[in-house]
């Protein structure tokens, strides 16, 4: 009786603690302008990334060296691997240290416009291809080394022998003298100077022979910081070039030093970002998941010393139909038209990110500089069951006659909305069986039109649309010369996106032609952009974002900006 | 002796070489383009089959086999990263002393804390000690590393403040890993360690020396232990292997820069170089472990010594008796 007992206390024990360690305490909901599970929700903006109030009093001396530099700690998600400008490293930690320390001829702000680094001015000849390119002449790089126009021939000649990203887009560069080059493109379309001339980072010739096989460890570069130690996998320090050649006039957004030193340590797990934050081991996470970000937010359980900044992450969910020969959504556009019409966006972005998401109204977003805004106004796949029926009956399928393979990688999103979309296709008729992959296979079986019916992607949108429409639908870009990831051979979409490519037929006409044509054909369409946070302590009072997608902690106001 | 350890150290050759061609064919077979991966998806087939050519990968399966061997076995050099153009050996080098710290500390943890459990379960069996021992060796079996590392985490690092949540910056920034690595091979040792006491306590020898008016510490510790050693070591240093192999949950919860992390990142990177070369480093350490745990048998186990210091003898006695006869 007596051991019967024990054994019962101590399994109930044993039940309660296991059940204890997985719930989660709610936190009282935030006051933010994203309201969880509301419908309305995927309409609503996010507060953005306004200026915070200063207090005057405040202390910051935490923040304080012992030499009285200061100091701020931001998370990042994995080691760069190398900082070579010609090999290819980590994207995510690339994008949120190299930003500060490596330059281009030119950046591009938020809306996609050119802005000057090294460069000061450029001519283009009527051809749309030849650029002329005046750069500085007192850029200097950390190890006082003078660029000239002999560093940007190398770089260029570098970056195209080693294949990287957008090096095919141009031929060479040339040198005209000490300050001037030609940049010689080989396609006129839209935007594609603006992608190399930022693409391809600029450093002493010098520097990288000197420095050997180390020049991916121990980078020497032109901005206006510098890297200072690293301990690879762990942390980086970069301080404040205090010897950066740029006056102070003609500096851009991306040549602030708000701070003097910037330490990044590497946290991979999201619960342990948030745990790193409230525990004072850093200042600042980009990119907070929404759960972890309601804890910081006005009236969640660490509110206090915490500032919470929401933005639209530029990168949007896509989505593709595979129209290749032979494949069921070939020449069946009512079939296609049933499967778009099959989902609700607004049921998505609630369903999957927990209504913290704007619907996509095109094939992008509207935060591209050539987006339209009558385009908001339009019906964009709006979701209707019964006419996804009709549709569906149209093609020639009853109800549970079809089965479609929706294709995606293991990305916690991405599933989330090819399980919506599964589901919203059932109620339909339309049958649909998941493959997920990890990011290496994705790759190779999105360019094989055997492998999936219905593709699901994501893409960070800069410039003008029709600058990523090429990467996604012109078949001059794409080996089996069809139509992108829709395998489409139509010529006459292929037709629309020259015109709207080109630099000399480019109007916004010629955009909206391409936008509806690709809507009437239900090849594509754009599910929606994620509401991203970024959440700092409170010392940091205005917030600022990289082009690229990662914090720019640099450019960041801080209270002793400010005092 | 010296003739067994040269014996066990050559046969780790032909278990390298087998390691070797088995990663080297795993990973030629596995679908993803590593050169398309790293251009993007703007490249063209050209610049694909330039990079491929670059990257030595146009080669038929044999000839980079050949190639992969010579340069491993005759110059020791794993080659570059295909990502970062690092060299490999030096990022293994760098790496493989947080991922060897706290897999050496865990099963030192796990053997100081599951062996003893274990003894006590087996000599109070059937009490409430066994019992709770045998309750904390199932939750320790059950619980999921990663869940039992953040809940650790949450109560040490969040709510006490006593140790950093993440990164090895400082000799505390080890504690809570080794700790939840410890858990499942503590339980896993607790148990065996119970099973094979249980078979020992029962033995004759035993009845004897408690007859004979020893304590029972000394019947416990100098006559069973020993004759239960042999299993646990087995146990112990499969679980040492297992930490090696399974770390990457852990770096992954506390940004721990191992060479966990570095195998699982360029396996989807398709960086077949850092794949193959982080495979063969760990096979070589696990093999010299397991010569270790071979060697521990032999000082362990006097029978174990005897037959080979016996066949020694037998075989010079043989050959003397030739040279006489």
């Amino acid at each position: 009786m007596k051991k019967q007992m024990t054994s019962k206390v101590l399994s109930v024990v044993l039940a309660a603690a296991l059940l204890a360690g997985c719930g989660q305490s709610k936190t009282t909901s935030p006051t933010t302008s994203a309201a969880a599970g509301s419908s309305q929700s995927s309409d609503t903006r996010p507060a953005g990334t306004e200026a915070k109030p200063v207090d005057q009093d405040y202390d910051y001396s935490s923040h304080l060296t012992s030499d009285g530099r200061t100091l701020i700690r931001a998370a990042m998600a994995s080691d760069p691997g190398t900082y070579d400008p010609a090999a290819f490293g980590s994207i995510d930690g690339l994008n949120a240290t190299a930003t500060m320390m490596r330059e281009s001829l030119f950046e591009r702000d938020a809306n996609g416009n050119l802005i000057n680094q090294i460069a000061k001015d450029y001519t283009v000849d009527d051809d749309n291809l030849t650029y002329h390119v005046e750069i500085y002449d007192y850029v200097y790089d950390t190890a006082g080394n003078h660029i000239t126009a002999d560093d940007i021939v190398f770089c260029f000649t570098r970056a195209k022998e080693n294949g990287f990203n957008s090096t095919s887009l141009y031929d060479k560069v040339t040198k005209d003298d000490d300050y001037n080059v030609t940049l010689h493109l080989n396609n006129t379309a839209m935007g594609v100077f603006a992608q190399v001339v930022q693409v391809v980072q600029i450093y002493s010739q010098k520097a990288f022979v000197d420095a050997g096989d180390d020049f991916g460890t121990k980078p020497v570069f032109t901005g206006p910081y510098k890297l200072t130690q690293w301990v690879t996998g762990t942390s980086i320090r970069m301080e404040k070039n205090e010897d950066y050649w740029q006056k102070e006039e003609l500096r851009n957004i991306y040549a602030a030093a708000n701070v003097d030193i910037i330490d990044f340590y590497i946290i991979k797990e999201a619960a342990q970002l948030a745990i790193a934050l409230e525990t004072d081991q850093i200042d600042m996470v980009y990119n907070m998941s929404s759960l972890e970000a309601e804890r910081f937010m006005e009236g969640g359980s660490s509110s206090a010393g915490f500032y919470v900044y929401d933005f639209t992450n530029r990168q949007s969910q896509l989505m593709y139909l595979n129209v290749a020969k032979g494949n069921v959504l070939s020449d069946n556009l009512a079939l296609r038209k049933a499967v778009m019409h099959s989902i609700d966006i607004n049921g998505v972005i609630d369903g999957v990110v927990n209504g913290r998401g704007i619907a996509c109204k095109t094939f992008g977003n509207d935060m591209i500089s050539d987006y339209q805004a009558a385009w908001n106004n339009e019906e964009y796949f709006d979701y209707d069951p019964e006419l996804a029926k009709k549709y569906l009956a149209e093609s020639g399928y009853g109800k549970g006659e079809v089965t479609l393979r929706i294709m995606t990688t293991n990305d916690e999103v991405r599933s989330g909305i090819a399980l919506m979309l599964q589901a919203y296709m059932l109620e339909t008729g339309i049958n649909a069986e998941i493959l997920t992959y990890e990011n290496a296979l994705f790759n190779t079986y999105k360019y094989d039109e055997t492998q999936f019916d219905i593709l699901l992607e994501s893409t960070s949108w800069n410039g003008p649309t029709v600058t990523t429409w090429r990467d996604k639908f012109d078949q001059r870009y794409f080996e089996n010369g069809k139509n992108g990831f829709t395998f489409a051979e139509d010529s006459k979409l292929q037709e629309l996106l020259a015109e709207a490519l080109d630099v000399s037929t480019y109007s916004a006409e010629g955009v909206n032609a391409f936008h509806q044509y690709l809507k009437e054909q239900a090849y594509a369409r754009g599910i929606f952009n994620q509401i991203s946070y970024s959440v700092t302590s409170d010392c940091v009072v205005g917030y600022m974002n990289h082009r690229v997608g990662a914090l720019f902690p640099a450019g960041c106001t801080y209270v002793w900006n400010v005092q | 002796m010296g003739r067994y350890i040269l014996k066990r150290i050559l046969w780790l050759i032909p278990v390298i070489l087998g390691v070797c061609i088995f990663i080297f064919t795993i990973m030629y077979f596995v679908p993803g383009d590593p050169a398309a991966l790293l251009l993007g998806p703007g490249a063209t087939a050209g610049e694909i089959a330039v990079k491929r050519k670059e990257l030595g990968l146009d080669h038929s399966f044999i000839i980079r086999l050949l190639d992969y061997m010579k340069r491993v076995f005759l110059h020791f050099d794993f080659g570059r990263s295909y990502t970062t153009g690092n060299v490999i050996t030096a990022e293994l080098i760098q790496r493989f002393p947080k991922t060897a710290v706290i897999g050496f500390v865990s099963m030192f943890l796990a053997i100081i804390t599951g062996v003893p459990l274990g003894i006590n379960a087996a000599v109070k069996q059937n009490g409430l000690a066994d019992r709770i021992c045998m309750m904390l060796a199932l939750v320790g079996i059950s619980v999921p590393v990663f869940w039992l590392a953040m809940m650790m985490v949450i109560v040490f690092s969040l709510n006490l403040r006593w140790l950093p949540s993440s990164g090895v910056a400082s000799w505390t920034g080890y504690i809570l890993p080794c700790v939840a690595s410890s858990f499942g091979g503590m339980a896993g040792l607790a148990r065996q360690s119970r099973s094979s006491m249980l078979e020992v306590i029962r033995s004759d020898y035993i009845t004897t020396a408690r007859a004979k008016g020893l304590s029972e510490r000394d019947v416990i510790y100098r006559h069973a232990l020993p004759n239960a050693l042999i299993p646990i070591i087995t146990i112990a240093g499969n679980k040492l292997a297992l930490v090696f192999g399974g770390s990457v949950v852990i770096e992954n919860v506390f940004s721990i820069p191992g060479i966990g992390t570095y195998m699982v990142n360029a396996v989807n990177n398709r960086d077949y170089p850092v794949v193959q070369g982080s495979v063969l480093f760990l096979a070589v350490i696990f093999a010299a472990v397991m010569v270790l745990v071979d060697l521990v048998y032999a000082y362990v186990d006097p029978r174990i010594k005897a037959r080979y210091i016996g066949s020694q003898k037998q075989k010079t006695k043989k050959r003397g008796e030739r040279s006489h006869g």
